[in-house]
């Protein structure tokens, strides 16, 4: 957009962070990196060490062990004014009005005055808030006070975005008005990083992501290349109008999961046996009828979470049996 | 220090646009000006408004030894018993009656009846001019002179008076007193406004706790930073509150003084007593009243042996150190609790320190340079209190500077651990307050 965002981009990477408190690891040897303008997902259950991780970042608090590198240098004090944060539990002063609260949160973050003021007119203007500009936040909605405090975490275009359940508390069109803005600031060169539950939004938005559980890392990495890791030999074929099930019944290279007709089209969901190729199975399935697509079956991020979740504990219960 | 600015602009602006300062601000004064106008008003009602005193007196001698005193006129009465006036008081023009029995001599007792409340110093003036005729009679039946009884009634007048080291006057009791009331007066202005601001400080940490704002700000600015910017702006909003407080009561005082007293009042003086009966000395019953005004005015001019700029200095530093300090206790406690409620319960423990040197006022002021008041003037929690009630009475330029240091570091040390407090606080959501809780919180950060 401009040359200052040319030169905002920010590598962001976290080299084996690992914190304690009072005995228990909140965060054990974690490390990814985050690239330039792009959107990172940092997921995981509840009580993982998201937050803790957030706020290491922030520099709330210091890893007892571990690096935080910013392009390549150890993060410094003054970098805070280069990140933006939404913590998820939202904070605003409720007597302030909303111009007020959004241009003190700015000038906490060293941002120019004028400059700042500049800036509220554009978000006034892009997330429609006009109208509600001097009231005082106590007045405002749930979903209106999420906007306010949206505005508050990019007003002073931070060159880091952090996120945390941004899209908690708004309605669907809010919600899709927020991440539009998500997308175009990464378009823009912005590097986020958001902390979410919501897997369709991850899908959606994120580049990579890192799974936290239970203070370690069990999954990091693109997120394609994560959902193909995890598809299994399940794919999906469509005939056209009618197919036989009955011979595929009885062949032993591949088993049918499901079956659905739909309209003109018959979708048979199958799970192919170790050693069968998808030629294989191909060929086989000709007899059958019409082949009109065969497409391999990719795990949703939501299935992934769960499953990745579920072998760490069970093989955390193995490793203690 | 741009964001420390920014903090203490917001802090302060947005208390002091607040509905609640502004009407704290207006009615406080009010409130303290008819503290000091109504009793004003009162004394004026009671002054000009005259009160008659019917005396019957059935010895024929003592009623006339009693003159007129202050706004009560004394007529005897001889053509009426008692039971005469009662019947018709309403109609008789009398607003009491003074009635010496036949039996004085014996009983050494008189009443006074009234259908309105009997002032104290009526009591006292006219039981005081009885018993000085009762005593000076019964002396001269024992053929006592008149000359010996002077002599022997004619009281002792002990004036007090202040040496410094080398034996020399520096003051007399008039102005002691006047410097125990400006001690009393500086301690009470130190500890109200630290009790009242201090306690703003913790409302405003535990705000921005239940509002979360704390996770924005410890993400923005260092805590030290932060803890400062607000301490210091409500200090300000304290002082500009003050300042307004004493300027418009002033200016309400002396509004009213214009349109109620136009002319300057002048006290009444006592009565000679007992000129009838030939005693010369007129001993005191009760010192001329002066207005509240006059007198504090009359306070600053006339005072000797006061180091003022000393004295202004060391308010200044006292008043503003002695608040940084207990502000930033506040603020440790907002911090690592969670509820306004139950943080409540922890003002009180805070401020016994600064309640300690306010309850022993009077013993700093009777021995200013003891060793309980040179130590309660030096440990940092009671010496804002403590050094500002020995001030007035000279202390070592030493002690003050040792005083002020002390003060100075334990605050620096104080602000510190509070701005700690308040990042590792941010952990420790709905965790009950404890010493455990504050071990773990300074662990944690």
């Amino acid at each position: 957009m401009n040359i200052f965002f040319i030169f905002a981009y920010m590598i962001v990477s976290v080299q084996h962070i690992t914190k304690c408190f009072a005995g228990t690891k909140a965060l054990d040897d974690v490390s990814f990196e985050i690239p330039e303008a792009s959107i990172y997902g940092l997921l995981g259950p509840n009580g993982a060490g998201k937050t803790t991780c957030i706020r290491i970042l922030n520099q709330m608090i210091r890893p007892d062990a571990g690096e935080i590198t910013i392009d390549g240098k150890p993060l410094r004090e003054s970098d805070v004014e280069r990140i933006g944060y939404l913590p998820e539990e939202r904070g605003l002063y409720k007597k302030m009005r909303v111009a007020e609260q959004i241009l003190y949160f700015a000038s906490l973050k060293n941002m120019d005055k004028n400059h700042a003021k500049q800036e509220l007119e554009f978000w006034i203007d892009k997330l429609e808030i006009g109208s509600w500009r001097n009231k005082r936040i106590e007045e405002l909605s749930k979903g209106m006070q999420q906007k306010v405090q949206f505005i508050a975490t990019v007003l002073h275009k931070p060159s880091l975005l952090i996120l945390d359940e941004p899209f908690s508390g708004f309605d669907p069109v809010n919600a899709q008005a927020i991440k539009n803005e998500v997308i175009r600031l990464k378009n823009e060169g912005t590097t986020i990083l958001l902390s979410t539950h919501n897997m369709n939004s991850v899908e959606e938005l994120c580049d990579r992501i890192s799974l936290i559980h239970k203070s370690k890392q069990i999954l990091n990495g693109a997120v394609g290349d994560i959902r193909n890791s995890f598809a299994g030999n399940t794919y999906e074929v469509a005939f056209s109008g009618y197919c036989d099930t009955l011979s595929t019944t009885l062949t032993p290279s591949l088993k049918i999961l499901g079956k659905q007709v739909d309209g003109n089209l018959t979708k048979l969901q199958i799970e192919l046996m170790p050693q069968v190729t998808t030629n294989d199975a191909i060929q086989f399935l000709m007899k059958s009828g019409s082949i009109v697509s065969f497409q391999q079956i990719l795990p949703s991020m939501n299935d992934i979470f769960i499953q990745a979740v579920e072998q760490h504990n069970k093989s955390e219960h193995g490793e203690n049996v | 220090m741009g964001k420390t600015y920014n903090i203490f602009k917001r802090e302060f602006l947005s208390r002091v646009r607040n509905k609640s300062f502004v009407l704290m601000t207006i009615l406080g004064p009010i409130l303290l000006a008819s503290m000091l106008i109504i009793p004003l008003l009162i004394e004026k009602y009671d002054k000009t408004r005259e009160k008659k005193v019917a005396i019957i007196d059935e010895s024929h001698l003592l009623g006339e030894t009693i003159r007129d005193f202050q706004s009560y006129t004394f007529t005897i009465v001889t053509n009426a018993t008692v039971d005469e006036l009662s019947a018709d008081f309403a109609n008789s023009g009398f607003d009491a009656v003074l009635f010496i029995p036949n039996n004085i001599y014996n009983s050494n007792s008189v009443i006074l009846y009234s259908n309105v409340w009997v002032d104290d110093a009526l009591k006292a003036y006219v039981g005081y001019t009885l018993r000085r005729d009762l005593e000076y009679m019964a002396l001269l039946k024992e053929n006592v002179s008149a000359e010996t009884i002077s002599k022997v009634t004619t009281p002792v007048f002990v004036g007090v008076q202040k040496w410094n080291a080398k034996g020399e006057t520096i003051e007399n009791e008039a102005s002691m007193e006047k410097k125990n009331i400006i001690a009393t007066c500086f301690v009470s202005i130190i500890y109200i406004f630290i009790i009242l601001y201090g306690v703003l400080v913790l409302r405003g940490v535990i705000e921005e706790k239940t509002s979360r704002v704390v996770e924005i700000i410890i993400s923005s600015v260092k805590p030290v930073q932060f803890m400062s910017g607000k301490i210091l702006g409500i200090g300000c909003v304290g002082l500009l509150q003050f300042i307004l407080w004493i300027v418009l009561t002033l200016g309400l005082v002396a509004g009213a003084q214009q349109i109620l007293f136009p002319e300057p009042y002048v006290p009444s003086e006592m009565p000679e007593i007992a000129e009838t009966l030939g005693a010369s000395t007129t001993p005191k019953i009760m010192t001329p009243e002066t207005s509240t005004m006059d007198y504090a005015i009359n306070l600053f001019q006339t005072l000797d042996g006061v180091n003022w700029p000393v004295m202004i200095g060391a308010f200044v530093f006292f008043f503003i150190f002695g608040y940084l300090l207990y502000a930033s206790i506040f603020a440790g406690i907002g911090a690592i609790s969670d509820q306004d409620t139950e943080t409540q319960q922890f003002v009180i423990p805070v401020t016994i320190p600064l309640l300690i040197p306010f309850i022993l006022l009077p013993l700093i002021i009777s021995d200013p340079n003891g060793t309980l008041s040179v130590w309660l003037s030096l440990i940092p929690f009671t010496s804002p209190l403590a050094m500002m009630a020995r001030l007035p009475f000279g202390v070592p330029y030493w002690h003050i500077a040792m005083s002020a240091l002390i003060l100075i570091l334990t605050c620096a040390l104080f602000v510190g651990a509070a701005a700690k407090l308040y990042r590792s606080g941010l952990l420790l959501y709905g965790q009950k307050f404890s010493l455990k809780s504050i071990v773990t919180a300074f662990r944690k950060s």
